[in-house]
């Protein structure tokens, strides 16, 4: 049995297929929020396109947006209260007895990987399914993944793969394949093979913890922004109190069943009333 | 954390969140009080805890075996069951989002009656609850009715082929069973028959172990059938080469080493091209074509014309890469041409058909029909015979002539039924005869070409009963409706027609029962047939009867396969190439004889699609779906609806901003029948003259309160066809073209 600290997932990008089947599975199962996303498959357009026969060099790129849970996390070193934290198997989680939802984290990812879940007062990231692991078991996302595109193994058989493949694919006329993450922010658990540069699916090159962050994350008045938070939490906690409120009524007019959350076109920003009367309006039409 | 507080965790974390708030503020300033952790909830949810029961999906024909994982009642998860060879442990994304619609509170729950006597797009039915005593009297009352005053063919059944359901028609005595056939893969089905099965058309590929994919216009990955992006992946994996010929960079497209964007409707000027490199030069496998094809020696004089340079003035494709292509093809073995229904050789263009009939002679000559790298056909346990396994009293005479004209297709009408192209048609002008009652399964009028016109036919029926589990726009046009159960209540037996490389059957029992009062389709069947004194039709028949027939013949028993720990019967079986095809020359006709008898050509000589862009149409239009939607049906499903909630006008980017259209903005889109209104979607991956519609949307029913409004239907813009159009058009598939027209696109 191996290491768990050792556990890594490989996302082989030449293989997604956009079809967001991670998507919903993780949504369904851990019931997340809407309009919030644990994981989600964004598309990258890359390349020049030109009428003719072929196409150029034009290309559409899926790239899985998820916490590639690195080594040195920007997120961990920005959270005030350690709510943002290393497991025993050093995954990046939320401990949510200590979040003060100040959103530091958020803003901090590189990677934009956590998202600010309003109605709960909580942020939202993926936690590699750190109890599936625990179990011995795959994250959703790797067994559910009809291309297996998302792979999970040792970190010597992701390498191992990642080496394999990349070679394929530059035989292929993919000269810029690559394995991103076996080096950034001092080694990622979660790889990600390439068929373009990084730059082309929107990654950073080379990245690095701003000093400034740095500089925080070694402050020791860390306790005064504590209060700070605090404070926000108690704002947080009237303005989400309200907006339950309305979602309800949403609910209610939509008949939705309570575990049902989403309605089409309501972010929580949205002012419900516009909306509805936006929807009357298109009946009309 | 103990096993008690983890269950109410999960049985209502939000509400625990929302109560626990407060003392997570005092946690956050350093109180101690322990605060709810999501995290802790999520323990329950891995597979180890759950009951597992074996089902299989119906979400398409694949049929997929599936283990669904239920906690407290609830479905938490669908796997893919790992023996089964169709689902190999995966599912696509339309199962895994299949729970949402079982839970969906718009479904329908018990029998209605219309109140409301108008009827018409966005009329509100005024349904009221009655018990199923009550529909099926009323159902019988009005049919019978119909059939007093203007003859049993005065009845349509709108529906897929089903056996109890086909019984009924004939004890009626009606030959009027429309069905989305000629929409879809007609024309595949056309060639296919003549030219290798004397049957029906397989879609199981063992592309796993081609090295060369080619395909026209079929997006397989952006369909998302489990075994094919399964399929498609493992040969990408493999070092396969793909080569996408489509007009719109599709999600295959995308995947693809080459993008071909094609000028739409002209594949088959590329496909005859190929032909001629291909035996120009001598380059098909010649043990295969001598052992197993014939009519190889028509295609020399057949495709001299067609060379790569008359091509190109076709298609716009330059003639050394359609050289390059052909060459490629042939001499990387194995290699495959796919095509599955809605592609440019399903029924799109005028030309479909003999673009299918093309792809089995190039798919023939490089060896990959019935060959590891190609083309499979099925194979299977032997089939039950209803008949014998319910014997009945003889059916009454009944009239050939069809309200769709349908008995008119000399190839089609034989084993595939109906059009949905022609049926407004039919019963708008009466041709041949007045129709005056529906019963109406699962089809969903947004689906028909030009649904507007469909639903003025509809208006003209005198009576429609709808088989639905949602309140679709079907149902809104129905005077009664009856619900049946999703099919994660339900039992059943699946063959996996898209993937059965060995004979494999699945089952499934109810993994929840909703409590809803539904009523399974076979059973409907056989109590509205009691209700119109044909009960004796039905003598001992029944949904679980004929679930056992099914099993015996292959077997086995349903008493003994309901409790199987797998929930599949069959084992694995090596592969063994056919020496044989059913046709009349026991080979592949390339040369087809069954055409040439039923007056149409033997070989698919170059023909243009039926109506290009023009000055007050300059654009092609295009059609195609998201991968997590399955075509009108999932529009309701909260969870595929985040996942894609639109659709949009697909524009190229260049073409758009000439005409100062920035994506977002709404654009009309409009053909000789009809118009749409959709935001713009500007993209470079389309062609200059060319606009893609997704389709699915445009609801209109407004007890669907996720889909109604949002959108536009595409088929709202495809011309229906008059019974002497389909005539004229002389296609041995009997495609409804439903992309053969053109269209404009202004600024709203």
């Amino acid at each position: 049995m191996s290491n768990r600290n050792d556990l890594t997932m490989l996302v082989d990008h030449s293989l997604c297929i956009g079809c967001e089947a991670c998507t919903a599975v993780c949504k369904n199962i851990y019931d997340v929020t809407p309009s919030i996303f644990r994981t989600k498959i964004k598309e990258h357009d890359t390349g020049q396109f030109y009428s003719g026969s072929s196409a150029g060099n034009m290309r559409k790129l899926y790239k899985k947006d998820a916490c590639f849970h690195c080594s040195e996390a920007s997120c961990v070193m920005a959270c005030p209260t350690g709510a943002c934290r290393k497991n025993e198997d050093d995954l990046v989680v939320i401990d949510n007895r200590l979040c003060i939802s100040c959103n530091y984290c958020a803003k901090n990812c590189p990677y934009n990987a956590i998202s600010y879940d309003r109605p709960n007062a909580v942020v939202d990231k993926c936690s590699l399914c750190e109890y599936r692991i625990k179990e011995g078991l795959e994250p959703f996302c790797s067994t559910v993944c009809p291309t297996t595109a998302v792979r999970f193994g040792t970190r010597d058989e992701m390498m191992a793969y990642a080496e394999n493949r990349i070679q394929d694919l530059q035989g292929q006329g993919y000269v810029n394949a690559n394995l991103y993450g076996a080096t950034e922010f001092g080694g990622q658990r979660v790889l990600n093979l390439l068929d373009e540069s990084p730059q082309q699916y929107g990654l950073p090159v080379n990245p690095e913890i701003p000093l400034s962050l740095r500089l925080w994350s070694s402050m020791p008045l860390r306790p005064v922004a504590l209060l700070a938070g605090a404070a926000m939490v108690g704002f947080n906690f009237l303005h989400s109190r309200k907006y339950s409120a309305k979602a309800e009524e949403v609910r209610e007019k939509h008949k939705m069943a309570p575990h049902c959350h989403f309605a089409p076109g309501i972010d929580e920003d949205d002012d419900m009333e516009a909306l509805e009367r936006k929807k009357e309006e298109d009946r009309m039409k | 954390m103990n096993e008690i507080k983890q269950k109410e965790m999960n049985v209502n974390r939000r509400n625990f969140l929302k109560l626990t708030l407060g003392g997570g503020a005092a946690a956050a300033v350093g109180l101690g009080i322990p605060k709810f952790a999501h995290a802790e909830a999520e323990q329950s949810l891995v597979e180890p805890r759950s009951k597992v029961v074996n089902t299989f999906c119906s979400v398409c024909g694949g049929g997929c075996a599936i283990k669904a994982h239920v906690v407290n009642d609830r479905i938490v998860h669908l796997e893919g069951n790992p023996d089964d060879q169709a689902a190999q442990g995966r599912l696509c994304v339309k199962a895994y989002a299949a729970p949402k619609t079982l839970y969906d509170p718009d479904r329908l729950k018990y029998p209605m009656k219309r109140t409301n006597p108008e009827k018409g797009e966005g009329v509100d039915p005024g349904f009221v609850q009655i018990s199923w005593d009550e529909a099926l009297e009323l159902i019988a009352e009005n049919f019978n009715k119909a059939i007093d005053e203007h003859g049993p063919e005065s009845i349509i059944f709108f529906m897929r082929g089903q056996d109890f359901a086909n019984r009924l028609r004939n004890a009626i005595g009606t030959p009027n069973h429309v069905a989305h056939q000629s929409t879809c893969f007609t024309s595949q089905v056309a060639s296919w028959y003549a030219q290798v099965t004397g049957g029906g058309r397989p879609y199981i590929y063992d592309l796993e172990n081609c090295k060369y994919i080619m395909g026209f216009g079929f997006d397989g990955l952006g369909k998302s059938k489990n075994m094919h992006i399964r399929n498609i992946t493992r040969a990408l994996s493999n070092n396969a080469k793909m080569v996408i010929l489509d007009p719109y960079m599709s999600v295959t497209a995308r995947k693809a080493h080459e993008w071909i964007q094609i000028k739409p409707g002209t594949d088959l000027a590329f496909a005859l091209a190929m032909i001629h490199v291909i035996v120009s030069e001598g380059l098909h496998d010649e043990e295969y074509v001598e052992n197993y094809t014939s009519g190889f020696e028509y295609l020399e004089d057949f495709s001299r014309e067609y060379t790569p340079e008359w091509a190109e003035g076709i298609t716009e494709v330059p003639a050394e890469d359609i050289r390059r292509i052909a060459r490629e093809f042939a001499t990387t073995k194995p290699a495959h041409i796919f095509t599955h229904k809605r592609d440019a050789a399903g029924p799109n263009y005028a030309n479909s058909t003999k673009l299918a009939q093309a792809i089995v002679i190039l798919n023939a000559l490089v060896g990959t029909i019935e060959r590891e790298g190609g083309l499979l056909l099925g194979r299977s346990f032997p089939s039950a015979n209803f008949d014998e396994t319910f014997p009945r009293p003889d059916f009454p005479e009944r009239r050939s002539d069809r309200i769709d004209a349908w008995e008119q297709r000399e190839i089609m009408s034989r084993f595939t039924n109906g059009d949905f192209a022609t049926v407004a048609d039919g019963i708008l002008n009466e041709k041949p005869y007045p129709t005056k009652a529906a019963l109406v399964r699962k089809y969903n009028v947004l689906a028909f070409p030009e649904a507007k016109r469909m639903v003025e036919a509809f208006k003209k029926l005198d009576f429609m009963a709808v088989c639905e589990i949602y309140p679709s726009e079907m149902a809104m046009m129905a005077d009664v409706v009856l619900p049946e159960p999703h099919w994660l209540e339900t039992s059943g037996v699946s063959t996996r027609s898209f993937f059965s490389r060995w004979p494999q059957l699945a089952v499934r029992t109810p993994v929840v029962d909703m409590g809803y009062d539904t009523k399974g389709f076979s059973g409907i069947i056989v109590e509205i047939a009691k209700a119109m004194g044909l009960g004796h039709y039905f003598e001992g028949a029944s949904g679980g009867a004929w679930n056992n027939a099914v099993l015996e013949a292959a077997g086995t028993s349903w008493d003994e396969m309901k409790d199987d720990p797998t929930g599949l019967w069959g084992e694995e079986k090596p592969f063994e190439p056919r020496e044989e095809f059913n046709t009349p020359s026991s080979k592949i006709e390339l040369y087809s004889t069954v055409m040439e008898e039923n007056g149409f050509d033997p070989l698919p000589t170059w023909r243009p699609r039926r109506e290009g862009p023009n000055d007050e149409y300059p654009f092609n239009y295009l059609i195609n779906r998201p991968p997590m939607h399955k075509m009108t049906e999932s529009q309701n499903n909260t969870l595929v609806m985040e996942l894609y909630g639109e659709n949009n006008a697909i524009l190229n980017r260049e073409t758009a901003e000439n005409m100062g259209i920035k994506d977002g903005d709404l654009v009309n889109i409009e053909s000789r029948v009809g118009k749409i209104q959709l935001k713009a979607k500007l993209t470079d991956g389309i062609r200059h003259d060319c606009v893609c519609v997704f389709h699915g949307f445009g609801h209109w029913s407004r007890k669907l309160n996720v889909a109604y409004g949002i959108g536009a239907n595409d088929g709202d813009l495809i011309p229906s066809m008059t019974h002497e159009e389909m005539k004229e058009l002389h296609d041995p598939g009997a495609g409804a073209c439903m992309t053969d027209f053109p269209v404009k696109v202004t600024k709203a």
